[in-house]
């Protein structure tokens, strides 16, 4: 239930963003007493003063409130108190101060001597962010573009800026931000598994580390080939990575010496979705395959093109390095669509989200000994897989519904995380299972249980 | 040691609901992760890998989204889109208007999604690597056949051409040679039908003289330098090298659905300072 919500204004959907839940119930009528009778809001005769909990910088808060005419209004004092904020009464003004924003109501309306104000616009005077249930005077990071954890505590979110792309390290409880690093030309960061540093490419192709404590950067290898969906290995010791520009080899890059050393070089084009084993000895991918096209360009406008893709579908492979051979095996035939590859830690089983043709997604795995392949779960749409720590983190529908859940591979239980809204679109998850969620282009973590968001 | 998602999942048995949202819920087409269905996109080879990269991102964030390409030279993209067999036709030119050979396809719209940098390109075993533009007109029409005429060794040169139909071969023909026609056979000739027959015949070939956009450019080639200008992403950018086209979706009429949607994700900030810049192309707000 959203109490800041306004039924009518064109400040609606901002207050819908702004509330959380109720904590008690109306506690009983009263006389309403307008600051200034002029005001349309103040012609209540009777209202009930309730109370809502709100989230102000990742702290937990009750505010009074009451409803007039549809109007969810704020106790003043409350919020000025939660905020920090100055608060003076002279005569019927009140002016609240919060660093160097200065708001004077005089159309408050009061309530047993409380004073009560719409309470958007009000925070918004006083420079206050708010963003999908949770007020903050943290200035949030905005419009982000990618985010990694760091560690239980802390993501790395990135955004683009007008020099190229901004890092910033930031505070998973309350969105409280430092940049860590700018830049332009880089690729994405990965953080390691110990969270103590991340990588990056150069536009050359060199890749460097950054410590995150120091924010010192340090280029570790010079080798200048295209490097794409780069990932630490589970020691943390090297970097796994499709090199060139159509995906074809799979390498590895020692951050002891920069040395880079081919895992698989099959000659394949366009590989997708690098999965590794925690030994780095073992890795799995997708196989992207482009239909056969023939075309008489005699006559051009004969259009006498065909494009046939018999045998295109996306098929999962597996090779093991230590068979050093160059064959990677093929794990799947199937003709669904395929996507989110994880390969267990020991290498013994990739798992994957299959959609059939009605676009419905299940967890199916194969064993990679054997290419024996199994249904793993089907009870809602999949969305999303993730691996954590033995387990697999999905993002499910069902109706209208999202879910957030963990699914043991081994049994095929699943145990619901979360209800989620419709609007979530991606999971961020940790190899220890923290998990983010990104709901409508914003960041959401869960604080004490409920999900709050971080960015705007 | 006990995980973090075990954590909450405690946390989570004693909440029963808990919502994202009191942002109100978006429709379903709204809904990023919602989205499904099928594109096919065809056409050119040049923009191939950018493509295939930019559908497995998309991918990540629409998994429903199943999307199918294929890079057989430019003029198959406005062809299949025109014949219906592909939602997206990808061209090195606007195909809306008419360039030298090929007429205009009328009714599709140019989605704008890359500046495609191209080089002339020799194999490691040349040396004359930095030529006039006169030069390549005479190398690529055949008047000059030995790469001692142009300053390099006496060694026969080898013309590897694009078929006719390629966005790469318009381009270059077009900023490259000032129009000149190429020559069309004989021994010292080879043509190849994408951008990845190019890069292994020039790889492999000894003289082999070729043309390729800046993607396909490997170790085992030399980008040459025209009229003393390296072909470099600063040079396309502070205007001093010309050859260089804008790579182009096409679509039937304006794009809609998940067509729109993933050709917005090929423009967005992100894709376009990202991987697109990774893969040698050069975004779109470098040329403003």
């Amino acid at each position: 239930m959203n109490l800041f919500e306004n039924k009518k204004g064109d400040e609606q959907q901002m207050k819908k963003a702004v509330v959380i839940s109720v904590l008690a119930t109306a506690l009983g009528a009263a006389a309403v007493t307008p600051v200034m009778a002029q005001s349309a809001t103040q012609s209540v005769q009777a209202v009930q003063i309730g109370s809502t909990t709100i989230s102000i910088n990742g702290t937990a808060v009750a505010i009074r409130t009451i409803d007039a005419s549809g109007v969810t209004l704020a106790s003043v004092r409350d919020l000025a108190k939660a905020l920090e904020a100055s608060l003076n009464v002279a005569g019927s003004t009140i002016t609240v101060q919060l660093n160097h924003n200065v708001v004077s109501l005089n159309d408050a309306v009061t309530v047993n001597g409380t004073a009560f104000v719409e309470p958007v616009s009000f925070l918004s005077k006083l420079g206050v962010g708010y963003s999908q249930g949770n007020i903050t005077t943290i200035k949030l990071l905005q419009d982000v573009d990618q985010v990694t954890w760091v560690n239980a505590s802390k993501l790395i979110v990135s955004k683009s800026a007008d020099t190229g792309r901004e890092d910033y390290l930031v505070d998973a409880a309350t969105g409280k931000n430092e940049l860590l690093l700018t830049s332009s030309d880089t690729s994405e960061l990965i953080v390691s598994p110990d969270g103590s540093k991340a990588a990056y490419s150069e536009e050359d192709g060199t890749v460097n580390i950054i410590d995150l404590s120091t924010k010192q950067s340090t280029k570790v290898s010079t080798d200048t080939s295209i490097k794409n969906e780069m990932q630490f290995s589970a020691d943390g010791s090297s970097i796994f990575f499709f090199q060139g520009d159509k995906n074809t080899v799979i390498c590895k890059l020692s951050l002891a010496d920069g040395s880079v050393t081919k895992i698989l070089e099959d000659k394949v084009d366009y590989k997708a979705n690098l999965s590794v084993s925690a030994d780095g000895t073992k890795v799995a991918y997708f196989q992207i395959k482009q239909p056969v096209v023939k075309n008489d360009a005699t006559d051009v406008s004969k259009d006498d093109v065909t494009i046939d893709p018999t045998g295109t579908e996306t098929q999962a492979y597996f090779y093991d390095s230590a068979k050093a051979d160059n064959k990677p095996v093929q794990l799947t035939t199937d003709k669904n669509d395929k996507a989110f590859l994880e390969l267990a830690a020991d290498g013994s089983k990739a798992y994957f989200v299959s959609i059939n043709d009605d676009t419905v997604g299940s967890v199916a795995s194969v064993n990679t000994a054997s290419v024996e392949a199994a249904s793993v779960y089907s009870a809602e749409d999949v969305y999303q897989l993730n691996q954590a720590g033995g387990k697999l983190v999905l993002l499910t529908a069902k109706g209208d519904a999202n879910s957030i859940s963990a699914l043991d591979p081994v049994t095929g239980t699943a145990s619901k995380l979360y209800s989620v809204s419709d609007g979530v679109s991606e999971l961020i998850v940790s190899g220890n299972g923290d998990i983010a969620a990104i709901s409508n282009g914003q960041v959401a973590v869960p604080v004490n249980g409920k999900f709050t968001t971080i960015t705007r | 040691m006990k995980l973090n998602w075990l954590k909450v999942a405690t946390v989570a048995a004693l909440i029963a609901t808990i919502g994202l949202g009191s942002v109100q819920a978006p429709t379903k087409t709204e809904a990023a992760s919602k989205l499904s269905g099928k594109i096919v996109i065809n056409g050119s080879s040049a923009l191939l890998p950018l493509t295939l990269q930019a559908s497995n991102e998309f991918k990540k964030l629409n998994p429903k989204v199943k999307i199918s390409a294929s890079g057989a030279g430019s003029i198959t993209g406005p062809q299949s889109v025109r014949k219906g067999i592909a939602d997206i036709g990808a061209v090195d030119w606007d195909a809306t208007k008419a360039v030298p050979g090929f007429e205009a396809f009328t009714g599709q719209v140019a989605n704008k999604v890359a500046v495609t940098p191209f080089a002339a390109v020799v194999n490691k075993s040349v040396t004359a690597t930095s030529l006039t533009t006169k030069q390549l007109q005479d190398i690529f029409s055949g008047k000059v056949t030995n790469w001692k005429e142009v300053g390099g060794k006496d060694a026969d040169i080898i013309v590897v051409n694009r078929a006719f139909g390629s966005g790469t071969r318009v381009n270059f023909q077009q900023k490259a040679l000032n129009g000149t026609d190429f020559m069309t056979k004989g021994s010292n000739y080879k043509e190849v039908k994408t951008s990845g027959d190019m890069k292994t015949a020039v790889e492999s070939t000894p003289g082999a003289i070729g043309y390729l956009d800046f993607a396909y450019i490997t170790t085992k080639m030399t980008g040459v330098s025209i009229n003393g200008v390296a072909p470099t992403v600063d040079n396309v950018i502070n205007g001093k090298y010309k050859v260089w086209g804008y790579g182009y979706y096409m679509t039937k009429g304006q794009p809609t659905g998940v067509v729109k949607e993933f050709i917005k994700y090929v423009q967005s900030a992100k894709f376009q300072n990202g991987s697109l810049k990774k893969l040698k192309f050069i975004p779109l707000s470098a040329m403003k």
